[in-house]
C-alpha cells in the first residue's frame, strides 16, 4: 500500500465548479464557529492544560492501559488487546459470530475506518450499518470520510439529494432538513434489530474504566443502548486518568469541532444492564510506532476534533480523498507515515507549505508544523521521499553554500546562467513548474554583497 | 475474558516503545489527575434562582426550553399541561411508540445548559434517545454553575458504585450538520428537550441573573 | 556565557547590528539589503556585515535534508558568532535562525547565536522602541504577512505599526490576511498547482484592496505572489518593507 498525495486529484477538484467551494466555505464557518465558541473562556490555559494532561496520559500508557482494563472488567465488561487492525477486525467479527449477530449499527468512528470493518463485515455476512449521518451518506454512496468529523463535507445538498434518490428511491430534495428526516426513518428500525452496536471511544478513563463518547445525534446513543452487544473500539492513545480530567477536554473538543460550547450528548458508559454484553477492543495498529518516536509521540495528543483541517488551506483546496488513507489534513500527514510505514506515505508531509495556520487552532497544542518537518526528515533519511536526484542536488548545493568561494561561484553560475533558477535550490529542478503561472526573478547585476564591498 | 499472550505482548511493546527497560515494573502509584486543580472547579455561588436563569438562557441558546415550577408537587402538572398543550400522545411504556419521555436529571449545569441523566436498567436505556420529545425533570437543588468534581460528582459515584447501564450528558436537542455545516435539529434523537426545574418561584424567573 | 538577544534586553546605543542578509536577497533582490543599510544609517546604528555569510539552510531543512541543515546551521553559528544583535529582513530566514536551529540541535552554536537573529519589523519597534523611522512613501500599500514571521516570530503587529507611521501613506488591511500565500518553498514547484491556487486567492484579496503596493517583510512570498501579479499583467506593485521604510 503506497500511499501518496493525489495531484490529479488537486487538479481535478480545483477546477471542477461546486466541489471545493462547498467545502472551502463550510471550513471557513467552522472556523468562524470555533473562534467565537473560544473567544469568552481561558482558552490558552485550557489548551495547555489539556497538553500536560495528554504529555502526562502518554507517559504513563501502559499503566493507565492495565487500570482501565481492570475497572473496566470490574463494571462486567471484556477487554480484547489487539497490535494490528486485521487482528482488531477478525477479533469484532468473532464476537459478532459469538452473538450471532447478522448486523452491526456503528457510531461514528474513525479507527473503525483503519480496520476497514465494513468491508471485512460485509464479507463476513454481517450487515454494517453506519448510522451517524455523515458516515450514513458516504456509505451510500460508497466512498470514505473525508474529514474527521464531518464525514460527507465533501458533499454538497444537492450531492446528497440525488444520491438519497438514486439509492433510497425517494423523491429529491436538497433540504438538509429533509434529508436529516429520510435518514432518521430509515435507520430507526435498525438500531432495535441490530445483533451488535459499535462505538469509538473519544476517551476512556482510567480512574473509572468508563468509555466516553461525545456526538450531537443521539445515534452514538441509539448505536451503544440499542443493541443487546455493545462493541467499543478504541486506539490505545484515548485513555486518560481521570473524570476530572475529562472536564478539560469536553470544554476544548466540542469548541474545537464544531464551536459549540458542549456537544449534545456526551454518554458514559457504565456498564451492561442485564442480558447484555459490553466489550473493549484495544487498538495499536501503529500507534506504539508513533510512541516510540520521541517527536512524533507528541501526535498522540490528537483529539480528533477536526480544527486542523478546517483551517489548513491544502485541506480546504483538495478535500480528504487527496490524502489516501483514514486521516486528512495536516494530523493524517503527521501520524500516517508512522501509522503505515515511512516507505509507504513518506510523500504525504511534503504536501504543506508549513504555514502553521494548523499549530495556532489545535486545541491540546500539537506542534504541527514541527512533526511535518519532523515526518519528511525521517521521509528523506529512510529514502522514501526524495529522490537521488534531489538528494545529490542538495548535497552539491551544500557544499557551494559551506564556503564564501562555493558561494561566489553558485552567484556567478547564477549570473552566467542569466536565470535564479541555478541559484535557488527549490526552483532549479522544477523551473518549468515555477513558470507556468509566474515570472521569474530577474538576477541583480551587483549583488549585496558585492555593493557592501564597494560602498 | 483477556487473551493473556497477546496482552503481554502488547504491554511489553508499549513499555519499550515508553523506553522502559525490560522487567522495569509499571509505576503502580494510585491513578492521579494529571495536573493541578481544574480551572472549572466550582463557582461559589449556588443561588438557585440566578443558576434557574442562568441554565434557561444557556440551554435557550441551543434550542432546548426551561420551564420553572414552585416545588416538587407542582411538576406532574406541568408534564401534563406540556403534554396536552403540544398535542402529545398519552405516555406508553413502549418507548418505540411514545411521543415523548420523562427524565430524571441529578444534576444540571448552568454554564452550558446540560443536563447529567443517568439510566440504569435496560428498559429505560433507550428513554433519552427513541423518542421526538424528551422532558427533563431536577429539582434546583441540582443546579450547579459550571461542569466540575461537584457537578459530576453523582457521576463519580455511580462509576465508584459499579451502578450499570448509561450515563449521560444532555445540552438541547439532538442535532446534526453534517449536510454544508447546516443545522438541522432533531437527527436520531429528540427534536424537542423541555427542562423543568422544580424549587424556583415564578416571580424569581424574570429576575436579574 | 549566553549573549542571547531577547526583546526584553536593551540595545544600548553603540552595540554594532550585524546584518544578515538572505542568499536569495544578496542576488536577486539587492535593494531590499541597501534599503535595511539606509534605515539603520539614519537611525545611527552602527553596522557589520559578516562577508562569509551564505545560507541559512531552510530549503534543507523544510526538505527534510536534517544533515545538510545541521552543516549549514553550524555555519551560521561560525559567521555570527562575535555579534550580540542580529538582524535579517526576512521572518522566513529569521524563524529558521531563531526557531528551527535549536529544534535541529538544541543548545548547540546555531542555536544559540540563532537565538539573537531579529526580523527587521521586531527590531525596530521592540527593541531600538522606533516606530517611525523618518520615511515618506506617498502610495497606498496593503500587506502580504509571511506565515513564518506571523506564527514563528510574531513580528506582524510591529510591521503594520511601521507602515502606519510612514509619512503620506495609505495603510489598507489586506483580506484574510492570516491565509498563506501558497509559497512553501519547495512545496511551490513539487505542487505547483495547490502553489498557484493559493496564491491566486492572495492576489485577488490584495489587488481588491485596490492600493498600488502589496508590501511585506517577506521577499521570498513576495517572489511568488509578485510573479503571479507580473503575470498576469497586474498594476499591483510588490515592495520589500525595508524599501518603503527607506523611502523619504
Amino acid at each position: 500500500m503506497t500511499i501518496h498525495f493525489d495531484r490529479k486529484q488537486v487538479h481535478d477538484d480545483l477546477h471542477s465548479p461546486s466541489a471545493p467551494a462547498v467545502l472551502d466555505s463550510s471550513m471557513r464557518r467552522a472556523v468562524e464557529h470555533k473562534h467565537a465558541a473560544q473567544a469568552l473562556i481561558a482558552w490558552d490555559e485550557l489548551r495547555e492544560r489539556a497538553h500536560e494532561i495528554k504529555a502526562y496520559a502518554i507517559e504513563h500508557l501502559d499503566e493507565l492501559l492495565v487500570r482501565f482494563e481492570s475497572e473496566f472488567i470490574a463494571r462486567g465488561g471484556r477487554v480484547l488487546w489487539t497490535q494490528t487492525a486485521d487482528e482488531a477486525a477478525s477479533r469484532f467479527l468473532d464476537i459478532c459470530r459469538t452473538h450471532g449477530a447478522r448486523s452491526v449499527v456503528k457510531g461514528k468512528s474513525m479507527v473503525s475506518e483503519e480496520l476497514e470493518l465494513n468491508a471485512r463485515l460485509t464479507a463476513a455476512g454481517i450487515d454494517p450499518v453506519e448510522t451517524d449521518l455523515g458516515e450514513y451518506i458516504v456509505q451510500l454512496a460508497g466512498e470514505r470520510p473525508t474529514h474527521i468529523i464531518a464525514p460527507a463535507i465533501h458533499m454538497s445538498r444537492q450531492d446528497v439529494g440525488s444520491l438519497f434518490e438514486r439509492k433510497l428511491k425517494v423523491d429529491y430534495t436538497d433540504d438538509p432538513e429533509v434529508l436529516s428526516e429520510i435518514a432518521r426513518v430509515r435507520l430507526r428500525q435498525r438500531y432495535l434489530d441490530a445483533g451488535v452496536g459499535m462505538t469509538g471511544a473519544n476517551f476512556g478513563i482510567a480512574e473509572t474504566g468508563t468509555v466516553v463518547v461525545v456526538e450531537n445525534e443521539g445515534n452514538g446513543g441509539l448505536s451503544s443502548q440499542a443493541p443487546p452487544v455493545q462493541i467499543v473500539v478504541m486506539g490505545i492513545e484515548k485513555v486518560i486518568p481521570t473524570l476530572d480530567d475529562l472536564i478539560v477536554f469536553l470544554q476544548l473538543l466540542a469548541r474545537s469541532g464544531t464551536g459549540q460550547k458542549m456537544s449534545t450528548y456526551v454518554h458514559h458508559f457504565l456498564g451492561p444492564v442485564d442480558g447484555r454484553a459490553m466489550y473493549c477492543i484495544f487498538v495499536d495498529a501503529g500507534r506504539t510506532a508513533l510512541l516510540a518516536d520521541p517527536v512524533a509521540r507528541e501526535s498522540l495528543y490528537c483529539i480528533r476534533c477536526g480544527a486542523c483541517l478546517n483551517v489548513c488551506p491544502i485541506y480546504r483546496r483538495v478535500g480528504g480523498g487527496a490524502y489516501g488513507w483514514v486521516y486528512p489534513g495536516p494530523i493524517g500527514s503527521v501520524i500516517t507515515p508512522s501509522m503505515v510505514g515511512v516507505e509507504d506515505a513518506g510523500e504525504l508531509p511534503f504536501a504543506s507549505t508549513l504555514c502553521g495556520a494548523c499549530a495556532v487552532e489545535c486545541p491540546v497544542k500539537i506542534d504541527l508544523p514541527h512533526l511535518l518537518v519532523h515526518q519528511r526528515a525521517r521521509a528523506v533519511d529512510e529514502g522514501a521521499a526524495s529522490s537521488p536526484f534531489e538528494n545529490a542536488a542538495v548535497a552539491s548545493w551544500t557544499r557551494a553554500m559551506s564556503s564564501s568561494r562555493g558561494y561566489s561561484f553558485a552567484v556567478l553560475a547564477a549570473r552566467v546562467g542569466g536565470a535564479a533558477s541555478s541559484m535557488l535550490p527549490w526552483i532549479s529542478p522544477a523551473a518549468r513548474a515555477w513558470s507556468k503561472e509566474r515570472s521569474m526573478p530577474k538576477v541583480a547585476s551587483m549583488t549585496f554583497k558585492d555593493w557592501w564591498r564597494e560602498r | 475474558m483477556t487473551d493473556d499472550s497477546g496482552r503481554a505482548s502488547f504491554l511489553a511493546r508499549v513499555a519499550a516503545a515508553l523506553g522502559r527497560k525490560e522487567g522495569e515494573p509499571r509505576p503502580a502509584a494510585p491513578i492521579q489527575r494529571a495536573v493541578g486543580a481544574s480551572t472549572f472547579d466550582e463557582e461559589t455561588t449556588r443561588d438557585a434562582a440566578a443558576l434557574a436563569i442562568r441554565f434557561r438562557d444557556e440551554l435557550g441558546l441551543v434550542s432546548g426550553e426551561t420551564v420553572f415550577v414552585p416545588d416538587v408537587g407542582g411538576v406532574d402538572a406541568e408534564i401534563e399541561r406540556i403534554v396536552r398543550s403540544r398535542g402529545l400522545g398519552p405516555a406508553e411504556s413502549d418507548l418505540k411508540k411514545a411521543d415523548y419521555a420523562v427524565l430524571r436529571a441529578e444534576a444540571l449545569i448552568a454554564d452550558t445548559g446540560t443536563a447529567l441523566v443517568i439510566e440504569r436498567t435496560a428498559e429505560r436505556r433507550l428513554a433519552p434517545y427513541l423518542p421526538r420529545t424528551c422532558i427533563v425533570v431536577a429539582d434546583s437543588d441540582a443546579l450547579f454553575p459550571t461542569m466540575s468534581s461537584a457537578s459530576l460528582a453523582a457521576l463519580h459515584a455511580a462509576a465508584r458504585r459499579g451502578d450499570k447501564g448509561e450515563a449521560v450528558l444532555i445540552t438541547g436537542p439532538a442535532r446534526t450538520a453534517d449536510i454544508e455545516k447546516t443545522l438541522v435539529l432533531g437527527a436520531h434523537g429528540p427534536r424537542h428537550l423541555i427542562v423543568i426545574i422544580a424549587g424556583i418561584q415564578a416571580a424569581e424567573k424574570d429576575a436579574p441573573s | 556565557m549566553s549573549r542571547a538577544g531577547t526583546a526584553s534586553e536593551a540595545y544600548a546605543p553603540g552595540d554594532t547590528v550585524a546584518l544578515f542578509i538572505p542568499c536569495f536577497i544578496d542576488v536577486l533582490f539587492p535593494s531590499v539589503g541597501k534599503a535595511v543599510v539606509s534605515i539603520f544609517e539614519r537611525l545611527g546604528v552602527d553596522l557589520a556585515y559578516p562577508e562569509d555569510q551564505t545560507c541559512c539552510g531552510q530549503p534543507a531543512f523544510n526538505g527534510g535534508h536534517r544533515k545538510e541543515a545541521l552543516e549549514l546551521a553550524a555555519r551560521f553559528g561560525d559567521v555570527f558568532e562575535e555579534y550580540k544583535w542580529i538582524v535579517v529582513p526576512s521572518g522566513s530566514c529569521g524563524a529558521m535562525a531563531k526557531r528551527f536551529y535549536s529544534t535541529l540541535d538544541p543548545g548547540s552554536k546555531g542555536a544559540t547565536v540563532g537565538a539573537r537573529v531579529f526580523d527587521l519589523a521586531t527590531f525596530l519597534v521592540d527593541v531600538l522602541g522606533t516606530v517611525d523611522v523618518g520615511a515618506r512613501f506617498p502610495h497606498s500599500v496593503t500587506m502580504l504577512d509571511g506565515c513564518h514571521g506571523r506564527r514563528e516570530l510574531g513580528c506582524t503587529d510591529a510591521a503594520r505599526r511601521l507602515l502606519e507611521a510612514v509619512g503620506d501613506i495609505e495603510y489598507r488591511e489586506l483580506p484574510a490576511i492570516e491565509e498563506c500565500c501558497g509559497f512553501g518553498g519547495l512545496f511551490s514547484v513539487k505542487f505547483d498547482a495547490l502553489s498557484t491556487s493559493m496564491g491566486s486567492a492572495k492576489c485577488a484579496n490584495a489587488t481588491a484592496t485596490g492600493a498600488e503596493y502589496l508590501v511585506s517583510g517577506d521577499s521570498s512570498c513576495l517572489m511568488h505572489v509578485g510573479g503571479m501579479l507580473d503575470h498576469r499583467g497586474s498594476n499591483l506593485k510588490t515592495v520589500h518593507l525595508a524599501e518603503v521604510l527607506a523611502s523619504r
